[in-house]
């Protein structure tokens, strides 16, 4: 009778998670659903009410037309680059910085680590234009570098990792220690394999990021052939009115890599991962 | 280490403060190193001279007619060639402001506002253009309707109107003959308008057709005071003007004879939409949508002049300008002044004309360009030049520091009285006290 | 004798003190010089424009002392309404973002099926593009059309809010957007701080016989202090600069209901360029933070028991 009324609950329990989760899959899909259909519309239908999500006569024509009003394959290209090379970057010089952070007794540690974080509040907007200024005198405006220098180096990647390694235990540390392994070699073989979770994190933060981001290449680029994907978005904004189906489609394109980014890192958050090395 | 951190800290700092105050205008005697001055010698080249002047503007990839008139210029200027450096509509003003502050070497910059004008100008960014407008023979002020003053600033000039605009009351006639209404007209007064918004007014849900279209700018209201020059928002005794005009669109609104404020806001409903779907008959907008109606109306449409409660007929102007200026960075500056004169000269003005966009250059030209629209699109109406060819043109929002300053004050009153927050009185005293409390 | 060995021994700790200093910092330097040059000291200069005119323009940089606080604590009526709409904002979104990325992490780790395609679902909003999210949504609390209040209405609700036109249901409407929009991402950090607690403890307090909810008590919520404070910090930060929701939904009306300290500091550097004034206001928000900070730092020392 007991297991028999476990089994019961058990079934409740689960048919009220999925039925939870599928509402939920729902309302988070709306916009998704939004931009797929107003990319299909033509511009007038756009924000008609109510909102009609399956387009009566899709206009396919829209993606073709995105491809040949704006250089996409170059915008493409460039973001590609500026957000592989600020990602790897990042997660290099964070996850290294962090150890020392997290787990290295020094002189002046909190002091430093207090600089970077109280960095975080405050808004890019305040120091956008000294930081130009000072960029212009280096000489690194108009030029993916300074973009990557700019970016690479942040508060919120170096504290992402500190905190996922504050949560490794300091006794896997010691006994690798007593075993004879220096501090680069533990960060190398205990410290990097057990944060395999927070480094997809970070990774999806930094990708993300530099992949959306808008105003760091819109001040500093102003060649056309080295714009960035989302810089290229803009250009269906007029001043007079905005091409929301034209926008929408070029947006449904840059979001792929986002996503399949995100799919792919997913296998990083199994259960497990990080419990495999720890004794006891 | 911590003191030398605080050292290297404020080496630094400072470092980047004397580089902001480089270029200086006189008042810092010290920190004021070459640089600001070198570029300006680098200018007056010879006649001849290959030279390539970087211009700096929005919208140029997706506005068919700005590579025609470029290139037209070059080829009448064989010796100057031009680079395009474009940023995307919305923030051009944040980043052309950045930019110069930076010291871009841009020669020719068009700007969007007179608001982010008087900021560079403060900044010293932009270069005093009397000199050339005084000493050149081709150049004459006089064919720009009084704007040219409108754009200086301490008795300076500093741009020449590419483009200038007069507001008007769109309708659409089809629906006016429809129903048996007579189109509106020059010279109405405020209650007119109403009573015309309700007899054309009909339906319900999603068949509901207004009797008229009011956008959500500040300036959808205040302009119909401003053409008649009761409000000028650089002086605030004249803001009560506003309160009737408040009065009437809010009873408008209520009635059910315009859209809902709240209600275009949340669904980012754009004029245009409404227009040519014939949601609505008449619409108060900038002569820009001339161009739109050209291309994407399928009804006859008309224009008349604003309506308001002090006797203006159609004998004023009002509207917003499109500046062009040359750079304070520039390193062609006369090229630059070539270039201006030409795209803001007659040649240019035909080009923009031809689209429907009026050129802040008048002419007979220009204004025949106007009459003959009719002659290629069926649905537009006759004599449009009678709108655009008048002396009297009131800038929509005269030049100031504080202009961005009172903007931003207005237009949160505004979404303030239109979603019923404040009353009118209520709203016009807050928007008297914040523009006085401005320092 | 005894004095001169025991000089020996603190000569060797120092030296082992000083190559332990070494190693740190090398692990450090490479982040921390790219960080300096071109975040921290551009920082550092705009604080110091806190105590300054400066209008972006080439006249330089002119001291004025504290003139920029005593203007916005005497008399910005602006920065005061912006600083009770901003704490309002944070001290709703943040707990309500923080709450339902950890249930729904907690959910998420569960063996469920079609895992990766519910994760993908919920991460979604947090990529996609702001515009497109917050169209849809001020489409859906559309006070006139909007389905939301026709669901409202159906249900007898006769005058149902009027949402972001509405001075009231403003900042409730854009805490609803900021919620849904951001609490994918904080879900995705928690899954990975998940990943550290380890099986042992659960198995241990199996046990004790501890059920579902002291297992999270006991075993969940200490181990995952960390990310707590990590989600806790760029909540607060993320929502003290939040400006771009509500400059595409509402640009801070109606009149000022939504005006949020960082929009006021977007305004006063580009709309009025007073670069000075707008960095003392941010000096506010880097007090706020550095008081969290210090308080975090106390608080690890307390819970983080390795």
């Amino acid at each position: 009778m007991e297991s028999k009324q476990k089994t019961t609950g058990y079934y409740v329990t689960k048919i009220v998670t999925y039925a939870f989760l599928i509402v939920l899959a729902v309302i988070m899909l709306i916009p998704f659903a939004w931009m797929i259909s107003s990319s299909l519309k033509l511009e007038k239908d756009v924000f008609a009410f109510p909102i009609q999500w399956i387009p009566t006569d899709p206009q396919w024509s829209n993606y073709s037309e995105i491809w040949q009003k704006v250089p996409l394959v170059t915008g493409f290209l460039n973001s590609t680059k500026l957000t592989i090379f600020v990602t790897i970057l990042q997660i290099l010089t964070s996850s290294f910085a962090a150890y020392a952070f997290a787990k290295l007794e020094f002189k002046g540690r909190n002091t430093v680590f207090m600089l970077y974080v109280m960095t975080i509040s405050i808004p890019w907007q305040v120091y956008m234009v000294p930081q130009y200024i000072m960029m212009t005198r280096f000489h690194l405006t108009d030029s993916h570098l300074g973009l990557i220098l700019m970016h690479t180096f942040t508060a919120t990647g170096v504290f992402l990792m500190r905190q996922f390694y504050m949560g490794i235990p300091t006794e896997l540390l010691e006994a690798a220690r007593i075993d004879g392994l220096n501090e680069y070699g533990i960060y190398a073989r205990i410290m990097l394999p057990l944060s395999k979770a927070a480094i997809a994190t970070l990774c999806i933060t930094s990708f993300t990021f530099e992949w959306n981001d808008f105003m760091g290449p819109l001040i500093y680029l102003s060649s056309a052939n080295k714009k960035t994907l989302q810089i290229m978005l803009r250009m269906f904004n007029t001043q007079y009115s905005s091409n929301y189906a034209l926008i929408m489609a070029a947006a449904t394109v840059a979001l792929i890599p986002v996503l399949v980014l995100f799919a792919f890192l997913q296998q990083y958050f199994v259960e497990g991962v990080a419990t495999s090395g720890i004794k006891g | 280490m911590r003191k030398k951190i605080l050292s290297a800290v404020l080496a630094s700092a400072l470092a980047v403060s004397v580089l902001a105050g480089c270029a200086s205008t006189g008042a810092a005697p010290a920190a004021a190193p070459a640089d600001g001055a070198s570029t300006e010698e680098a200018a007056a080249p010879a006649a001849d001279e290959q030279v390539t002047i970087r211009v700096a503007l929005w919208d140029y990839s997706n506005t068919e007619y700005y590579k025609a008139m470029f290139d037209a210029f070059s080829q009448a200027h064989p010796n100057i060639a031009y680079e395009v450096v474009e940023f995307p509509a919305d923030e051009y003003p944040t980043t052309i402001k950045t930019q110069l502050a930076g010291n871009q070497n841009f020669d020719v910059v068009f700007l969007k506002d007179l608001p982010t004008m008087s900021a560079l100008i403060a900044g010293g960014h932009l270069m005093e253009l009397d000199q050339f407008m005084d000493g050149d023979p081709d150049f004459d002020k006089a064919n720009y309707s009084g704007l040219i003053e409108q754009l200086g600033q301490g008795g300076k000039s500093y741009g020449v109107p590419f483009r200038k605009d007069n507001n008007m009351i769109f309708y659409n006639k089809d629906m006016f003959d429809a129903a048996g209404v007579p189109y509106p007209e020059d010279g109405m007064t405020m209650q007119d308008y109403y009573d015309l918004a309700e007899k054309m007014t009909s339906g319900s849900g999603n068949d509901k057709v207004y009797g008229a279209h009011m956008h959500t700018w500040a300036s959808n209201v205040s302009i119909y005071a401003r053409r008649t020059e009761e409000f000028n928002q650089l002086d605030t005794s004249t803001y009560e003007s506003l309160i009737p005009y408040y009065e009437t669109m809010l009873a408008m609104q209520d009635a059910g004879y315009i859209q809902d404020y709240g209600a275009l806001k949340s669904g980012n409903i754009h004029y245009s939409g409404v227009m040519y779907n014939h949601q609505a008959a008449m619409l108060q907008m900038g002569t820009w949508f001339i161009n739109m109606l050209v291309e994407n109306a399928d009804f006859h449409w008309g224009v008349c002049a604003l309506p308001n409660n002090a006797g203006v007929g159609n004998e004023k102007a009002v509207g917003g300008i499109t500046p062009v200026t040359i750079g304070a960075y520039a390193e062609h500056p006369e090229a630059a002044w070539e270039f201006i004169k030409y795209v803001c000269g007659e040649e240019g003005a035909k080009v923009l004309a031809a689209t429907g966009i009026l050129p802040g250059y008048g002419s007979d030209a220009i204004n025949e360009i106007f009459d003959k629209i009719p002659e290629t699109n069926e649905f537009a109406p006759e004599g449009l030049s009678k709108y655009i060819n008048i002396d009297n043109y009131v800038v929509e929002f005269p030049m100031s520091e504080k202009a961005g300053d009172i903007d931003t004050i207005l237009g949160e009153e505004h979404s303030a009285i239109m979603t019923g927050t404040e009353t009118p009185e209520e709203g016009v005293k807050n928007m008297i006290d914040r523009v006085n409390a401005l320092q | 004798m005894a004095d001169q060995k025991k000089n020996i021994q603190n000569s060797n700790k120092g030296a082992l003190k000083r190559k332990k200093t070494l190693v740190a910092w090398s692990f450090i330097l490479p982040n921390l010089i790219g960080f300096f040059v071109f975040t921290f000291v551009p920082i550092v200069f705009s604080l110091f424009l806190s105590l300054c005119e400066w209008s972006a323009g080439n006249q330089g940089v002119k001291f004025v002392g504290l003139e920029n606080f005593r203007y916005m604590f005497t008399q910005d009526r602006s920065f005061r309404i912006a600083l009770k709409n901003t704490l309002y904002y944070t001290v709703v979104t943040v707990p309500l973002t923080l709450f339902i990325a950890l249930g729904l992490a907690m959910l998420m780790n569960k063996p469920i099926k079609g895992k990766t395609f519910f994760r993908s679902v919920l991460f979604f909003p947090y990529v996609a593009s702001l515009v497109a999210v917050a169209v849809v949504w001020m489409a859906l609390f559309n006070p006139e059309r909007g389905p939301v209040n026709g669901m409202l209405m159906s249900l007898g609700v006769e005058n149902p809010p009027r949402w972001a036109a509405s001075q009231v249901w403003a900042m409730p409407t854009i805490i609803g957007l900021t919620v849904w929009k951001g609490m994918g991402y904080y879900m995705v950090v928690y899954l990975a701080g998940l990943q550290s607690v380890p099986s042992e403890l659960y198995e241990a307090a199996e046990i004790d016989g501890a059920n579902g909810w002291a297992k999270f008590r006991n075993v969940t919520w200490p181990c995952l202090t960390p990310t707590t404070f990590f989600v806790l910090m760029m909540l607060v930060v993320a929502t003290f600069k939040s400006y771009d929701i509500m400059y595409i939904t509402t640009q801070g009306g109606p009149g000022e209901a939504t005006k949020v300290l960082a929009y006021h500091i977007f305004n006063s550097a580009f709309v009025s360029m007073k670069f000075g004034y707008a960095s003392a206001v941010a000096m506010v928000l880097f007090v706020i933070i550095i008081l969290l900070t210090l308080f975090q730092f106390r608080m690890e020392k307390k819970f983080t028991n390795y």
